[in-house]
């Protein structure tokens, strides 16, 4: 592939080497001034939503009647609940890390 | 073999890998394109590119956006792969790298690389790119990131117009250009899914909105779940397989919560779960024939045999040995009479003995080994040792020479010792007989009174049960600092740790400490201690002979009740991992059932996401939501106007059951509309080519071409973020 003789570029130019990746981007960009309204990639985001949220178990998706207090982990039954006794804590926040609620220690 | 198979189960294979099959290499440039100034089109995706002549009815090329360039440092070369070539390799696949980051394209080099790749393939052998291009970007795409194509574009390749344009609103014209003058589009894509509002032709990208997931996203989540569900998967799951578990078994629940209800039913739940089997090699079990079993016998038997003989041989020297030590033992005994006595005890030490006594301890023991050997040389049973006599014990020392004082000595140790191991020996035997009997007596009841035996047993096991299960109680309670056992714990040690005297009244002359005396007191030692198993394993032991016990006598009493039961038909967990197919607790999973996943709340779990991002706790609004929340800016008219043509295209809309339910759920959110369906939903006709199409339908249309698209000197003139708006592409700056 490299070595295919290709006639259609202009000889000697070549893209730049430097990328940025999208958040450095982003993050020039917002530094700019702007129009109020004006569609930008970062303000067309969908907003935090204003209706409650359903609670679905961690551990099989089922709706999740209870949450346990110790590990935060919502769950469907009693089966589950001893099953989540028994996880450790690093199984647990997997777990929670599923639906971005886990501990991050920075 | 066994033959009886279970004819519901169905299995899934697994698409381990995407297969690699080679893109066609075009030569009708130069007869069919070369000087005509056709438009190419370019429709250049995260997840795939589309690239193709605009006057054709479909792309000419489809391919994976992504490019592998590494040294092969075995063969000293530099390789580089792009587009589905990336799959014909090993390593190319392990470092496939994609121009993109999220929907934008950021690494012009690999762009570049990919570019080329299309050129090739269509055969241009001209000197530049003569013809117009029609590509498409992502919503409100930063201008630098325009910049970066554009540069790469016109200076590299020195085309003479660029058009760019949205793909949604590509695929909303493709599916009915007279239509495409309002409607909501919602794009469905690889990493996001966009929803774009149209009012009177005018894109109003103010208003439209983005939800952070879409086919990537859904197939990583659908990764981690299914690693989360099998932690002890022997295979390494990659995004492509979960990617394919996506494509090939999710669907849309029309009613999510019943949909679920629906699951915990097995009767439904055996309908709906999908056995995605793995490949696996058996471990092959080598049939021996009987001919080589019988010679493997004689083997083993020679062998043993070999071994006896060397045994036997050595036992035989040493007996020779010993004859010989003996000869030499008694040779020096016999010559005492006619030796000189000093000539003779130099002898003796000589030999390693001090005295005379020495020597005949030495030929006493060397006589009695060579005996025994000899016995068990000729298989002679050693006659029963008749019991060691005491002679000198009972006799008065007074009587006896110093000689003798001190052999009595010796027998009096040896006969103290002697008459242990025969108590010791006695209590065992009695011992015995007392369980014995105990076991007779306890066949005996249950013979004569069946019933009321059973009913003990069964108490007793009880008994058993619950003292195991209130120590597990109390051990879980004590892993919670506050629960209430945790502190009478703490109380217990402070109390035992403290020097001043317990604050309790008490009686005069009862102030003393009294600890210690009665037995039950140091239980107190027990309780406080967290980690006591001592008693577990004689508990478990008892309880399992009760239930064995319980599992012969009792007819009513069957494996699952026992305590360690396990029930799988009963259990949910059981069969949401291991499905509802054979299954014997004692074995555990056969081989083939290890790489096999089950797919079933999952299917509907993972697209669901897109209505509820809140599942993975994306704090967005869903698909529903969104609209709402768009549809509230527009006025009455433009509302009624859009909500007539809702059109979802892009890969996850091909997910089966969505516009079902997207239909359903609009329907809950627009006012009531008692005599006629006053809005419509529709699926794209092709989700994933539709957007190429669309743009190809602008590129054929030459007189808009020539209003739209930004020429090189427009290029040179305001630069690469430069656009003109035209009712299918982002907004003008």
């Amino acid at each position: 592939m490299a070595h295919i003789h290709k006639p259609f570029k202009r000889p000697g130019w070549h893209a730049s080497k430097k990328t940025k990746n999208l958040k450095q981007i982003i993050t020039a960009d917002k530094a700019k001034e702007w129009k109020t309204n004006t569609p930008t990639y970062w303000n067309i985001e969908a907003l935090p939503s204003m209706t409650p949220q359903k609670k679905y178990c961690d551990i099989t998706g089922l709706e999740a009647r209870y949450t346990d207090p110790k590990t935060r982990l919502r769950y469907h039954s009693t089966e589950v609940y001893q099953l989540i006794k028994n996880q450790p804590i690093g199984v647990v926040q997997q777990y929670l890390g599923l639906r971005n609620a886990a501990v991050v220690l920075k | 073999m066994d033959m009886e198979v279970d004819e519901e189960v169905v299995l899934h294979p697994v698409q381990t890998e995407k297969a690699f099959t080679p893109t066609p290499d075009y030569s009708d440039y130069k007869e069919s394109f070369a000087s005509t100034g056709t438009p190419l089109v370019i429709d250049n995706g995260s997840w795939q590119c589309r690239a193709g002549w605009a006057t054709e009815d479909r792309p000419r090329l489809v391919f994976d956006n992504q490019m592998a360039k590494f040294r092969d440092r075995k063969a000293n070369t530099s390789n580089q792969y792009i587009g589905n070539d990336v799959y014909a390799d090993v390593l190319a696949r392990s470092n496939a790298r994609s121009a993109f980051d999220g929907p934008v394209m950021c690494n012009p080099e690999i762009m570049e690389a990919v570019l080329d790749y299309i050129f090739i393939k269509l055969g241009i052998d001209a000197d530049r790119i003569a013809h117009p291009l029609v590509m498409t970007e992502p919503v409100c795409v930063p201008h630098y990131n325009r910049n970066l194509m554009s540069e790469l574009l016109f200076e590299s390749y020195q085309v003479p117009s660029v058009t760019y344009g949205i793909d949604s609103l590509f695929s909303l014209y493709a599916n009915g250009p007279e239509q495409s003058k309002d409607g909501i589009v919602m794009s469905a894509g690889h990493h996001y899914t966009h929803m774009i509002p149209v009012s009177q032709g005018k894109v109003h990208l103010e208003h439209a909105k983005r939800i952070s997931y879409g086919g990537d996203p859904a197939s990583e989540y659908m990764l981690k779940l299914m690693q989360m569900k099998y932690p002890t998967f022997p295979m390494k799951m990659t995004t492509t397989q979960s990617e394919s578990l996506l494509i090939n078994h999710c669907y849309v629940a029309k009613d999510y919560l019943g949909e679920l209800v629906s699951y915990e039913d097995p009767e439904v739940f055996k309908t709906k779960d999908r056995v995605i089997q793995f490949p696996f090699t058996a471990p092959v079990i080598e049939e021996k024939s009987e001919e080589e079993q019988a010679r493997l016998a004689a083997k083993r038997k020679e062998q043993g045999r070999r071994l006896q003989e060397q045994a036997a041989k050595a036992r035989l020297e040493k007996l020779i040995q010993r004859e010989q030590e003996l000869e030499q033992y008694n040779g020096l005994k016999n010559s005492k009479a006619t030796l000189k006595k000093a000539e003779w005890t130099e002898q003796l030490k000589s030999m390693g003995f001090k005295e005379e006594a020495d020597l005949d301890a030495a030929i006493k023991t060397t006589d009695a080994a060579i005996r025994r050997a000899r016995n068990k040389e000729l298989g002679i049973e050693e006659e029963e040792k008749e019991p060691p006599t005491f002679p000198l014990v009972d006799i008065p020392d007074e009587e006896l020479s110093e000689l003798d004082r001190k052999e009595k000595k010796k027998q009096r140790l040896l006969k103290a010792s002697h008459d242990a191991r025969m108590r010791a020996k006695a209590a065992k035997a009695e011992e015995t007989a007392y369980q014995e009997a105990l076991a007779r007596q306890d066949a005996e009841r249950r013979e004569k009174e069946p019933q009321k035996w059973l009913e003990e047993i069964h108490a007793k096991r009880k008994d058993l049960v619950d003292k195991i299960k209130a120590k597990k109680q109390l051990r879980e309670q004590l892993s919670d600092r506050r629960s209430h056992a945790s502190q009478l714990r703490m109380k217990s040690i402070a109390a035992l740790a403290s020097d001043a005297p317990p604050p309790k009244r008490r009686r005069k002359g009862q102030d003393e400490d009294t600890f210690g005396q009665d037995d039950e007191d140091w239980m107190v030692y027990r309780e406080i201690s967290r980690e006591d198993d001592s008693e577990d394993e004689e508990e478990a032991n008892q309880l399992n002979e009760y239930e064995q016990q319980l599992l012969k006598y009792d007819p009513e009493f069957l494996h699952e009740h026992t305590m360690n039961a396990y029930t799988p038909k009963n259990s949910f967990l059981h069969y949401y991992t291991n499905g509802l197919g054979p299954y014997d607790p004692a074995v555990g999973l056969s081989l083939d059932q290890t790489y096999q996943l089950h797919l079933n709340v999952e299917r509907i779990r993972v697209p669901e996401v897109l209505f509820q991002p809140g599942i993975i706790g994306l704090d967005q609004t869903g698909l529903i939501e969104t609209m709402q929340d768009i549809l509230k800016r527009f006025d009455k008219q433009a509302r009624d106007r859009m909500v007539q043509n809702i059109l979802v295209t892009g890969g996850m809309a091909q997910v089966p059951g969505l516009i079902d339910r997207l239909d359903q759920s609009v329907r809950a959110i627009l006012p009531f509309s008692p005599d006629q369906k006053n809005y419509s939903v529709r699926k794209a006709q092709n989700c994933l080519l539709d957007g190429w199409r669309g743009a190809a339908m602008v590129a054929r249309d030459g007189e808009r071409m020539g209003k739209i698209s930004v020429t090189r000197q427009e290029y040179e003139e305001y630069g690469g973020a430069y656009i003109k708006e035209h009712g299918l592409g982002n907004a003008h700056p």
